[in-house]
């Protein structure tokens, strides 16, 4: 027995460090053995005769199952009569205690106390241990003996070290874990007025980031476990009530329904499940019905939403004074002087004029107050056999901006029903529609509403022609496209509330889960569960623009050029994303001698996802029929049809012992053995083993006399490896791009339609494998009055798969330019502390405090293949580098000039003929600049200011992260205050590069009030650069170059949720059937202390489609649009790029939310 | 059979247990069973086209996908006769900012996107020969077809190596297909030397694979066609090749007997000779116009291939409305409508069809062309349109002779840069005058302006035996259009045969001339020249022959008194520059010459003596970069954020 467990042991610290040679030898003699063994068992059992040993060794997840077998044999032959046994259970005031949990450790078969608090329970021998439990109350253990009826008084408790918590595959008590894993407190969380969890998590638990890339109505945030790895996806996996899900929908789940979440954070613990955890895994568990009366719970609430920040703009004086610069001696070309004066000024009105005009703002007329509305029932009951719950919600949420906001409708049930003593069956399932909908900011400079709020003109000057507030395009060009002297409408200056109102895009989702399990209890200790889920996300992407947006506007100039050739326009985009997964497991759990305690579990899982999409678009649809809306699509033209599907799978062998010596001793060991589809064959498998001890040191001899203060203390040490699948489904196979006329040719006017490569596999490519070290302390002190969880991590991640940018002489076509490689190694170090503190506890008062903090450092130890840098680049007017990744440096680091503030006059020689050329010595990088352009520094000291003087600027990655969280009660009255808090992130702000103008201004673009004091003559600053007529960039070039002006730190502290609840006195409702109301306000977003200058300091606008999450997967060859609509649109996780953090470009604005709710329980 | 076993005794096992340990001796052997059986997971990917070619089908459509690189637009779609060519001495973009000029003009950091895309779509053409080259002797198939088809591939690889060594300089040669690369892509770059062999004797070897232009080759389903690469066509590239080795940088002089061999390969086919008259439907044409009006109208009506020989094809089927909208057919030709004849018509419907006007002439190349000679008006538009649904042509600048009653007179004014007539040359003295004509001017400047332009200007004409001498000028006056004012009018829209009827406001289908017999006449007069010291009779009568047509006379037919008996290396250098305008062969001209800077700053001069201020800007843009680095821009950089940032083994190009 001892020595198999020892072998177990062995095998998982082999695989661990195998490179030690003594473990080695050890491993190696004891293959040896067993082989020697299973020789002499292949005489005997002949079906084993064709299997090779050494593969059949290298599957110790098997070897494990077999020790199982051998366990469990002896266990079955003793198996033993039953004894019946009745009791009593109060609380310490002597009070009767309902729906107590009773048990028997290791049986199935618990029941609870009635309203008498009291029980009857069959247990199998007078020696059974009788596990009495209730939320909030210690737990405990009674062997009854020869008594057949207990009086039992449970206490209040303060710890949590009894709570229960989700590890994968099963549960543990916290006091048993040897791994990090983090509960969340999911009932502060709940607190938070916001529609999906993924708004709740920020700053609950140590090294779990959530950061949503602006306020978009059903936008999800981009969570992160201990600092990101690389790769393509950086969102951990969701399990779901024990069903594993990809790419899950975080907005199809209502918050109301999660009864727990817990957080696996270390490669030990994420073991189990293998290749899929590789960034975290989060264990999501609906609420289950509860045995009792049925219960009927009813929650409402309602709010209201407003822009946390305005940003100022220039009002009309400032404006027009800006228009009337550009005519200064220092705009090189010269541009528009005359035509431009005449535009704002004439005879009667000079400058002075414009004091007097109001102007339009904007951000007003485009933002308006939200709302929020949310109803919430559900209704649970049962008995010991039968449980249920049923619930339904609606949630409402008018946007911010007009037109935009989110509905969500949701079902859901589950259901568990005990067959027969042995069977225990359930089924659950849930379904949501949600429809997001309205204008979403763009993240390039070409146009979106965002933009045009800020840079819409607030006067329409003396023009009489146009009606700013009316018209959907105020272009300069206008006029010059209408008249043909251009053909095209240049850069649109749109209208945002125009654009805003006629903009239909509604995004519907309708997410089915179903998963349904049976449980055969073979004997009270082992258990055999086979469970199946099915997952549907039916996703619908529908836009419709008429004439009145910028994307179906119908002018035509006097020449008949047309600004937009598509005409008035939609598309439809369906993608239907299915998984399917079946687990089978065993799970063996018996106390032993009363002392060992072990828990086996075993099994394997399959899972086959799919997906399917299709799209199809309609252009040059009849202005005659555009009322009818995105049904008129069937009038216009139809247009670009492309479909798509893919599918993978994975299978995978597991098995996981627990073992604790009287709860002081601990060691852990998981196996998983899966393979994936996404791989070639030879490549799909992968071992990723893991181990753990722990030493409960307080439960010492020599310990207990320092209980009375430090009451609890473990000192735990994981080590293991996890692995990451997440590249496209073929991304290890080539293609080439399909039969198509675009990359054909037309030998004599006759079209051939031209087969040419399309995208490079990579056959090696295998696993991405995280191997980490977690070391951990559990502190308790005062009775669990503190707890103290400090723990250090190092995890290594090799072989990152990434999408590596090829050089073009790779020969690939416009487009797909990347091959998914193992690109390099990575680490990442990080310290945690979290702190829970019951600062008051009195009768009528209580504070309750938790506190956490994360320092993550990420490092990019090596790139394989040659690789330097990866670089990414913006993609605001042109394109420019503004992140890279480097050897040595963080996984992202910001990448561009050194800001040197502004050329004065000072740095000039001024020639007779009143031109100003730099003096000899001063560094520039164009021929030329003038007094009042932006100046950079000339790092390497060569004279002139080119791409070899970029520089890294800083990291968008924070240096700590954190949460801290506030509960006081006093008598009916609970409040919560929770703060969140980031240190050192930095944010490349590139709205300042457009609206205060890094060096150039396009002409009719209003700008923050912040330019207003530019350089000028007469105001020499070295601050902010003089109006240069020159688009965008600065006088060398049209391409804005990022530096470290447009780089800001990022820290915040951020008061983010406060809740007063009030629960009616009991009195009040005694002659009535409710149990229970409770009222509250709460506030999200409430204020944020930050030094940055933008709207928000939580930011991520680059929104880039990521290649691996697209089912087309590159195939369709001249279909740009194509690309990146598989997951990544389920998951906006994926939409952030690890490697292109903290990009802040006209995100939709942030809100601050004040809602009132209701809580019924009957 | 083991299978078969494992379950066979699972169920005999399974029949003779107690319940319990039934059920986990299933499991147990349900586990081994999934873990034999199930170790390969490969799905078979759906939506997808496959990496390997069994049929000849496949072949020939990756074939298509080979040649599609000649319609990109840093190509034949407007980079080589346009952006990257602008930078010469013939054509310039015009525009008033560096933006619209177009920075390719030696204004540019190593990261332009239109030189990185050059690069890249020559190593895709590459990477798509390779496959063929990798694959095609795999598939069962007819010899000579498959002969005929990596002929293809070669040539055009090594034709892409051609563009790629002139442009950038030493360059990597990639000889594999991508997929068999793995995951180390750093290529290194070849010197320019070993480049050049290379391209010579792959040439050579496609040269013996494919059949001559009259020939349509096995696969091709159509008549034979300039727009399919003929041994004709390999000939005359393997002539340009050669011609490019034998200059600068490379400077082997061994190289001109070899451009010779070539040139006289196609001479002596006898299929080919220069078109000695117009297609019958545009008689009054000259005849140099009918290889531009056949390009103008994929050669529809006239095939082609005696004075063409190699031709990139382009078709014009709109993608965005009309029958073949959503066809993806590429749309991407800008010849004739950037650089074309003015004409503002954006409409579908248009008669002449949109011209943007975008690409202008030098001053100087105008001033090459002698009286008489017919490509002068062919080449540079001596009008423009003015108005929607209207076939008016308006002439930049007329010199009308009226009166004295005489007939056919016609004359040709000049101007300086403020728009005064600075002298007037007769064309044509025409016949039977009796008195001095009166001589006014009458001009207009490009744009939808309908009012003409210049005042003040008097000239008296001399009259002698009824013909005009001569054409005095008496007074300047000023504002008259100057040179700077006109398009390139080689390529006409109001040519243009549409497939389908529907214009496209920018795309024409107008086939491009990569090459064609006047080029391989003067490349072989060159050669002759350069081998043996002095022009040959041959090579006088090669150069005769295209100054022959040039004037309106049959090519072939010696016209003594005309014709010249000898040439200079000069006098072939302005004789190409004459034929060969716009075509795309001037700046590497230049280059191989070794006077592009020269050129560069005679530009400057001419721009600075003879451009109005509002031209002067875009018109001096290239030249003025150009010299600022002579030896900087005479290659191109090796694309900063697409090669160099991603090829660890490459280096860049100096100075860049």
């Amino acid at each position: 027995m001892l020595f198999l467990i020892l072998y177990i042991a062995l095998i998982i610290a082999t695989g661990c460090v195998n490179k030690t040679p003594l473990f080695f030898i050890i491993r190696n003699k004891i293959d040896q053995l067993y082989a020697s063994k299973l020789l002499r068992m292949k005489k005997y059992l002949p079906f084993l005769r064709n299997i090779k040993i050494r593969r059949f060794l290298q599957f110790s997840s098997i070897i494990i199952k077999a020790c199982m077998l051998i366990l469990i044999v002896p266990s079955v032959l003793l198996a033993q009569k039953s004894y019946v046994i009745t009791g009593e259970v109060k609380d310490i005031n002597g009070d009767p205690m309902k729906g107590v949990t009773v048990g028997v450790l290791n049986s199935t078969k618990p029941t609870i106390t009635d309203a008498q608090g009291k029980f009857k329970i069959e247990i199998p021998s007078s020696e059974s241990v009788l596990m009495i439990t209730s939320v909030g109350y210690e737990p405990l253990r009674i062997t009854p003996g020869a008594q057949k009826i207990l009086k039992i008084t449970m206490k209040e408790t303060v710890s949590s070290l009894n709570d229960v918590v989700v590890i994968g595959y099963g549960t543990s008590r916290r006091k048993d874990l040897l791994t990090s894993v983090a509960k969340a407190p999911v009932q502060d969380m709940k607190k938070a007025p916001v529609p999906s969890f993924d708004q709740m998590l920020s700053g609950r638990i140590a090294g779990v980031t959530a950061v949503s890339s602006d306020g978009q109505p059903g936008g999800t945030a981009t969570i992160s476990i201990r600092g990101a790895s690389v790769t393509q996806d950086v969102s951990p996996l969701f399990v779901v009530d024990g069903i594993p899900i990809e790419n899950l929908d975080i907005n199809s789940i209502n918050p109301n329904d999660i009864e727990s979440m817990d957080v696996l954070k270390d490669p030990a613990s994420v073991a189990i499940y293998g290749s899929k955890g590789g960034n975290g895994v989060i264990l999501i568990t609906t609420r289950q019905g509860v045995a009792g009366k049925p219960k009927v719970t009813y929650s409402f609430s309602q709010g209201i939403q407003q822009v946390t920040k305005q940003i100022p703009m220039m009002d009309p004086y400032n404006f027009v004074k800006l228009q009337l610069e550009l005519d200064s001696v220092n705009s090189t070309p010269a541009v528009q002087s005359t035509s431009l004066k005449n535009q704002y000024i004439d005879a009667t009105h000079n400058l002075d004029y414009y004091k007097s005009v109001s102007g339009y703002n904007w951000e007003d007329l485009l933002c308006r107050t939200g709302t929020l509305q949310n109803h919430y029932i559900s209704l649970s009951g049962g008995n010991n056999d039968t449980r249920y719950i049923f619930s339904g919600g609606y949630f409402n949420q008018n946007g911010i901006i007009i037109n935009t906001g989110l509905k969500r409708y949701e079902g859901r049930f589950s259901f568990t029903q005990r067959i027969n003593k042995n069977i225990m069956s359930g089924i659950s399932g849930s379904y949501t529609n949600t429809l997001s909908y309205g204008t979403v900011p763009v993240s390039g400079a070409t146009g979106g509403v965002v933009q045009g709020m800020w840079q819409y003109r607030p006067t329409n000057g003396l023009a009489t022609s146009q009606n700013l507030a009316t018209n959907l395009i105020d272009s300069v060009n206008l006029a010059n496209f209408l008249n043909g002297t251009t053909s095209t409408l240049g850069d649109n200056l749109i209208n945002p509330v125009v654009q805003a109102q006629n903009e239909y895009r509604h995004q519907i989702s309708n997410t089915a889960y179903v998963n349904a399990y049976i449980e055969y209890s073979i004997m009270q200790f082992l258990k055999l569960r086979v469970t199946g889920g099915y997952s549907s996300t039916d996703l619908q992407l529908n836009q419709f623009y008429n004439d009145h947006t910028q994307q179906g506007i119908l002018l035509v100039n006097v020449n008949g050029a047309q600004a937009n050739t598509n005409g008035i326009n939609g598309v439809e985009q369906r993608s239907l994303a299915q998984t399917k997964t079946t687990s089978t497991t065993l799970s063996y759990s018996k106390k032993i001698r009363e002392q060992h305690k072990l828990d086996i579990v075993g099994g394997f899982e399959y899972t086959f996802a799919e997906q399917n999409q299709s799209k199809f678009a309609s252009i040059n649809i009849p202005q005659g029929t555009e009322y009818l809306g995105i049904i008129s699509m069937q009038s216009g033209t139809p247009s670009a049809v492309t479909l798509g599907a893919t599918h993978n799978q994975q299978m995978s062998f597991f098995s996981r012992l627990m073992y604790n010596y009287a709860s002081k001793y601990y060691f852990m060991g998981t196996i998983r053995d899966d393979g994936s589809s996404r791989f070639a064959a030879g490549r799909q498998w992968g071992i990723f083993p893991s181990g753990a001890v722990g030493w409960a040191f307080t439960e010492e001899k020599f310990m207990k006399k320092f209980n009375p203060v430090l009451n609890y203390g473990k000192l735990r040490v994981s080590y293991g490896t996890t692995g990451n699948d997440r590249v496209g489904d073929f991304s290890y196979l080539s293609q080439y791009g399909g039969l198509t006329n675009s990359q054909g040719y037309a030998w004599n006017n006759i079209a051939i339609g031209g087969i040419t490569p399309y995208f490079y596999g990579n056959n090696s490519l295998t696993w991405e494998t995280s191997t980490g070290l977690d070391l951990g302390l559990d502190l308790e002190f005062f009775n669990g009055r503190v707890a103290i969880q400090p723990t250090y991590y190092n995890k290594i991640t090799r072989n990152f798969l990434l999408n590596v940018t090829l050089p073009y002489s790779a020969g690939y076509p416009s487009g797909a330019n990347g091959q998914y490689q193992n690109v390099g190694q990575l680490s990442n170090k990080g310290f945690e502390l979290s702190i829970n503190t019951t600062n008051i506890k009195k009768k009528n008062f209580s504070w309750l405090s938790s506190f956490n903090i994360a320092f993550n450092q990420s490092k990019i130890d090596k790139f394989y293949n040659g690789l330097e840098v990866i670089q990414n680049s913006w993609s605001l007017y042109g394109t420019a580098t503004a992140w890279v990744t480097k050897v040595g440096g963080p996984i992202s680091q910001f990448y561009g000039y050194k800001w040197g503030g502004v050329y004065q006059y000072t740095d000039f020689n001024h020639l007779p003929n009143g031109a100003y050329v730099l003096k000899p010595g001063i560094a520039s990088y164009a021929s030329n600049v003038q007094p009042g352009d932006p100046k950079y520094q000339d790092l390497n000291g060569d004279g002139v200011v080119d791409a070899n003087d970029q520089t890294t600027l800083g990291s968008p990655l924070p240096n700590y992260t954190g949460g801290f969280n506030n509960n006081l009660n006093y008598k009916n009255w609970s409040l919560n205050i929770f703060f969140q808090f980031s240190e050192g992130n930095k944010i490349l702000n590139a709205n300042k590069v457009v609206f205060e103008s890094t060096g150039g201004y396009a002409i009719g673009i209003n700008q923050f009030a912040a330019y207003e004091n530019r350089w000028t003559p007469s105001n020499p600053t070295n601050d902010i650069p003089r109006a240069r007529y020159n688009l965008k960039g600065d006088a060398g070039s049209t391409n804005p170059r990022p530096s470290s002006w447009d780089i800001e730190d990022g820290s915040y502290i951020r008061l983010k949720t406060v809740s007063l609840a009030y629960n009616l006195p009991r009195s009040f409702l005694t002659k009535t059937k409710i149990n229970n109301i409770a009222l509250n306000i709460s506030a999200q977003n409430i204020f944020t202390w930050t030094k940055y200058s933008g709207m928000d300091p939580e930011v991520g606008t680059f929104r880039a489609s990521n290649p691996a999450n697209s089912p087309f997967g590159g195939t369709n060859v001249g279909s740009t649009t194509a690309g990146g609509a598989g997951y990544s649109f389920i998951q906006s996780s994926s939409g952030t790029p690890a490697l292109a953090q903290g990009y802040d470009y006209t995100p939709y604005p942030r809100a601050i939310n004040f809602t009132f709710g209701l809580n019924v329980t009957f | 059979m083991l299978h078969f076993k494992i379950i066979l005794l699972a169920y005999k096992i399974f029949m003779n247990m107690k319940n319990k340990i039934k059920f986990l001796f299933f499991f147990a052997g349900l586990s081994f069973f999934y873990i034999s059986c199930n170790k390969d997971l490969t799905l078979q990917p759906i939506f997808f086209q496959p990496t390997t070619f069994t049929t000849e089908g496949q072949l020939v459509n990756q074939l298509a996908g080979t040649y599609d690189i000649f319609q990109m637009d840093q190509l034949y779609a407007q980079g080589l006769w346009g952006y990257l060519e602008a930078g010469a001495d013939e054509s310039f973009r015009n525009g008033t900012s560096a933006s619209t000029v177009f920075t390719e003009l030696y204004d540019i950091t190593s990261s332009e996107a239109n030189i990185g895309t050059f690069w890249r779509q020559c190593y895709n053409g590459i990477e798509r020969a390779n496959v063929i080259i990798q694959d095609a002797p795999t598939i069962t198939m007819d010899t000579t077809k498959r002969a005929n088809i990596i002929g293809q591939a070669r040539f055009i690889r090594a034709y892409c190596y051609f563009l790629l060594v002139s442009n950038f300089g030493d360059v990597p040669i990639k000889l594999q297909t991508s997929l068999s690369m793995g995951t180390n892509f750093n290529l290194p770059r070849s010197a320019t030397k070993d480049i050049y062999s290379y391209i010579i004797s792959e040439m050579t070897a496609a040269e013996a694979m494919i059949p001559p232009i009259t020939q349509p080759q096995s696969w091709q389903s159509s008549a034979a066609t300039t727009t399919v690469v003929s041994k004709d066509a390999v000939d005359a590239i393997l002539c340009r090749v050669c011609l490019y080795a034998a200059g600068y940088p490379l400077q082997d002089p061994s190289k001109y007997q070899l451009a010779l061999t070539w040139a006289n390969k196609v001479i002596s086919s006898g299929l080919h000779s220069l078109n000695s008259a117009p297609l019958a439907a545009y008689s009054t044409t000259p005849a140099y116009a009918r290889l531009f009006i056949n390009n103008m109208q994929d050669n529809v009506n006239d095939n082609n291939i005696t004075e063409g020989i190699w031709d990139a094809a382009f078709i014009s089927k709109s993608n965005t409305s009309g029958t073949y909208s959503s066809t993806g057919y590429p749309v991407t030709q800008q010849l004739g409508a950037i650089m074309g004849i003015y004409c503002p018509d954006a409409t579908a419907t248009s008669i002449i069809g949109y011209g943007a006007g975008t690409y202008r002439v030098h001053n100087k190349l105008y001033n090459l062309f002698a009286s008489g000679d017919q490509r002068r008006d062919w080449a540079i538009a001596p009008y423009m349109y003015k108005t929607n649904a209207s076939t008016t042509k308006y002439f930049y600048l007329t010199v009308n002779i009226t009166g004295g009653g005489g007939t056919g007179a016609a004359a040709t004014a000049y101007t300086n840069a403020s728009g005064a007539i600075t002298s007037v040359t007769v064309d044509n003295p025409g016949s039977g005058y009796t008195s001095a004509p009166a001589i006014s001017f009458t001009g207009y400047t490009t744009g939808t302006s309908t009012t003409a332009s210049g005042t003040g200007a008097t000239a008296v004409a001399t009259i002698s035996g009824g013909k005009i001498t001569g054409i005095n000028i008496t007074a300047a006056g000023s504002g008259y259009p100057t040179i700077y004012e006109r398009c390139v009018g080689k390529w006409r829209r109001e040519y243009e045969t549409n497939l389908p009827p529907v214009r496209q406001q920018n795309y024409t289908s107008c086939n491009f001339p990569i090459i064609r017999y006047a080029d391989v006449l003067l490349m072989a007069a060159e050669a002759d020249l350069q081998v043996n010291g002095a022009p040959s009779a041959a090579g006088v009568e090669y150069f005769n022959q295209v100054r022959r047509r040039a004037f309106g006379y049959p090519p072939s037919t010696p016209k003594p008194g005309f014709d010249v008996t000898t040439f200079t290396l000069q006098n072939l250098m302005d004789e190409r520059s004459r034929e060969l305008c716009f075509e795309g062969v001037r700046r590497q001209d230049l280059i191989r010459w070794g006077i592009m800077t020269t050129a560069m700053q005679n530009i400057l001069t001419d721009v600075t003596n003879n451009a109005p201020a509002s031209y002067n800007f875009a018109s001096s843009f290239p030249a003025t970069n150009f010299i600022s680095n002579p030896a900087k821009y005479v290659l191109f950089p090796i694309p900063g954020s697409g090669e160099i940032a991603h090829n660890s083994a490459i280096t860049q190009n100096p100075g860049w």
